[in-house]
């Protein structure tokens, strides 16, 4: 009796290393470029959660979304040619934090997103379509939307992933612990107002390889303890 | 190339003359068929189908409305006529589309082993392809439709065509519109003269959607036609070993693609031989405008393209050799030799050019600045007797070193990897040394007139050359901005013809 509890008990272990990776489609999140998938991302992410965490994983698509909350012991990988597109009103950025954003998260643990696909800040629609409804009285003026903004998270990592035409900031973090940001590819060259990552009171952070084309400050470093920069530089070839 | 011209002349004569004599009319509404886009269509078309070819030939005709369809199998001398406003459209269930055991796939309209057939008129079959291609991946996921859904969908045998005819003779495909299959949209697969006139194609609903592809075919026209595909647009395949496609004529067709404009492969076993393909438009396009792909161990040869405009489209001209099938072809070589490319206009963007369309292009090989065109053989398969003549491309340059790098030294020209087993395309090397044309593996090839505009400065030179015998460039104009004293071809290990 005991050996078939231990079996049971291992067959458990087994599943819970090998059920933890979820297709996309499984949650019905669209390809298309079209569908918008904020609910269908967001419940994903919930759901993998809950049930013990897990990879969400995209294949080759382009996956339109609004404001996603990544959640504890949840990653996302986006394979070669998969996209994350930003959707281009703001009323999508449905956000409470400080700093809005595309993808955020606020007090977890054991997070990222990794792999050769991209994320798609669709940088100048969505400042078009925002000051034009600003024009019009219909919004108030908010904090710009980062691509990626974390708060108080520990262990994070974000992995050769590229970030494309950010509106404003691609990476924003604030008090996060054990950070590793590597082989990332911060591209806002056509946006006037691109920047790419801040760190600030982060603590155990690593950058490398990591290479940065925006307009504005490729990075600002406050208030951090144990920062490394290795082998990462602006379009023009300087140093981060 | 001109005995291909004579052929198609006497093959559209013969179209004309079989039309005039199987021209009894059969209104689809006699046989019961419902224009109500809810009741199920497909026992009642076949039903007529059959009546139709058991009793002479003839048309049957489909007046205006939405004609709710699953697979059907067209006969011999019935051409299925769409007057304008009548929709021939998918159910949308997998469930009601046939799986063909000889062909291997699914498809709206099969024909097998059939001739003179056709589908004409001014209305339009709508596939539903990705209300199909997700409800096939449901089933998958239930269970009770066998599929491993890599990438995360159905593969491709279970997402229906709109047209699939194999070795069929006499096919006409004229005036209609062919609207979103869950996979490729049109197949003709060892069919004996096929002629295609004026007809509209507009398939971006899901993967695969290519325009038009000819498997294996002998004696093709298409022409006065319109492609918006998510991938290829018109697609030349050989899927068999022992057959060729051979004496085509492409005219006066255009359209916009996220994978290629005119593509011979991926599949290219037997091979492709005479092909005359005459004023074409492609814009919006991802990857290249024309690529000839060789890399099954097929012959590739006598292809005259003559005629290209190629606006905002990511590449212009790729040719390839490749040995993916090495073991099912016993080493049998990969060929492709004696093409002209003449009168080509080309515009090449910085930004990605089938930005919006549905199904857009994957982003992938990256890091890499804007590719060049390329023709790139192996050491051992080379590509032979190329001439380009009359050609200009505009690039937007701006290559920059920091982001990726390849230099033009000896060691780092041949340190860039062959490939031969890989899927071929413009980007599958990463970074290349040129900005404008990249030749390697290759002997005879002439450049006749080609002009090379950068818009900005880039940091490669336009032209790189890496082992080629009898190389051949004249009236060679390169601009780029603030490169006054740059070397703008770079030879290594070429011999060059005189001039």
């Amino acid at each position: 009796m005991k050996k078939y509890k231990l079996f049971v008990l291992l067959l458990f272990v087994g599943l819970s290393v090998s059920a933890n990776e979820y297709n996309a489609s499984f949650f019905g999140i669209k390809s298309d470029g079209i569908t918008n998938n904020t609910g269908s991302i967001q419940k994903a992410i919930d759901y993998i959660s809950e049930h013990r965490g897990g990879t969400l994983v995209f294949y080759v698509g382009r996956y339109l979304t609004g404001t996603i909350h990544l959640k504890s012991g949840v990653k996302i990988r986006l394979e070669e040619g998969a996209i994350l597109v930003g959707a281009s009103s703001p009323y999508d950025y449905n956000s409470k934090s400080a700093t809005k954003a595309l993808i955020e998260a606020d007090g977890q643990s054991n997070i990222g997103i990794y792999g050769k696909g991209v994320i798609e800040g669709s940088g100048n629609a969505l400042i078009k379509n925002t000051n034009d409804l600003l024009s019009l009285g219909y919004i108030r003026k908010d904090s710009e939307p980062a691509l990626v903004s974390l708060s108080n998270c520990m262990n994070v990592s974000f992995t050769g992933i590229h970030f494309w035409n950010g509106p404003y900031n691609a990476l924003v973090l604030n008090g996060c612990k054990t950070v590793n940001l590597e082989g990332l590819d911060i591209n806002g060259k056509n946006i006037a107002t691109s920047a790419g990552i801040v760190l600030n009171g982060c603590k155990w952070v690593n950058l490398k390889d990591l290479f940065v084309e925006v307009k504005k400050t490729p990075l600002v470093n406050l208030n951090n303890q144990f920062v490394t920069v290795q082998n990462s530089i602006t379009s023009k070839g300087i140093s981060l | 190339m001109k005995k291909t011209g004579k052929l198609i002349a006497c093959f559209i004569v013969w179209v004309f003359i079989s039309i005039g004599v199987f021209a009894k009319d059969y209104p689809v509404s006699g046989f019961g068929a419902k224009n109500d886009g809810r009741t199920l269509n497909t026992a009642i078309v076949q039903g007529a189908i059959d009546f139709i070819t058991a009793n002479g030939g003839g048309r049957l005709v489909f007046d205006s409305g939405v004609y709710i369809m699953g697979s059907v199998y067209l006969k011999s001398n019935v051409t299925l006529h769409l007057k304008k406003g009548a929709e021939l459209r998918s159910s949308g269930n997998g469930l009601d589309f046939v799986k063909d055991p000889y062909i291997g796939w699914m498809s709206m309209i099969f024909a097998l082993k059939q001739d003179n057939i056709g589908i004409t008129g001014d209305g339009m079959i709508d596939g539903m392809g990705f209300t199909t291609a997700l409800c096939m991946l449901e089933y998958a996921r239930k269970g009770f439709l066998v599929d491993a859904m890599s990438y995360d969908r159905a593969k491709e045998d279970n997402r229906p065509v709109n047209i699939y005819f194999r070795e069929c003779n006499n096919v006409t495909i004229t005036g209609i519109k062919l609207k979103d299959p869950a996979n490729w949209n049109q197949v003709y697969d060892q069919c004996k003269n096929v002629y295609v006139d004026s007809i509209t194609v507009d398939c971006k609903s899901y993967w695969n959607n290519d325009g038009i592809d000819i498997v294996d075919c002998d004696g093709v026209v298409i022409k006065n036609s319109y492609f918006d595909a998510a991938d290829d647009i018109i697609c030349f395949k050989s899927h068999d070993a022992t057959k060729i496609c051979q004496n085509v004529v492409v005219e006066n067709c255009s359209g916009r693609s996220s994978a290629n404009g005119i593509k011979f492969g991926t599949l290219s076993r037997g091979g492709f031989r005479n092909f005359k393909i005459t004023n074409v438009t492609i814009f919006d396009t991802y990857r290249s405008a024309i690529t000839l792909q060789s890399v099954d161990g097929g012959i590739v040869e006598n292809i005259l393209i003559d005629g290209v405009k190629s606006y905002n489209t990511g590449n212009v001209i790729f040719l390839r050799i490749g040995d993916r099938y090495k073991p099912l072809n016993d080493g049998k070589a990969s060929i492709l030799k004696d093409v002209i490319i003449k009168n080509v206009y080309a515009e090449v963007p910085l930004s990605k050019p089938d930005s919006g369309y549905s199904y857009e292009g994957p982003v992938e090989d990256l890091p890499r600045n804007i590719s060049p065109s390329a023709i790139v053989g192996l050491p051992d398969w080379r590509i032979e007797n190329v001439t380009l003549s009359n050609i200009e491309i505009v690039y937007p340059g701006g290559g920059n070193p920091y982001y990726a790098k390849r230099g033009t030294s000896k060691e780092e020209l041949e340190s860039i990897p062959e490939m031969p087993f890989a899927y071929p395309e413009f980007s599958q090397f990463k970074e290349l040394p040129a900005w404008g044309f990249y030749v390697r593996h290759a002997d005879n090839i002439t450049f006749d007139n080609v002009i090379l505009r950068a818009k900005e400065a880039d940091y490669r030179p336009a032209i790189v050359v890496d082992d080629a015998k009898d190389l051949k460039l004249q009236k060679m104009t390169i601009t780029e901005p603030a490169a006054k004293n740059k070397k703008q071809t770079i030879l290594n290990n070429v011999t060059q013809k005189k001039k």
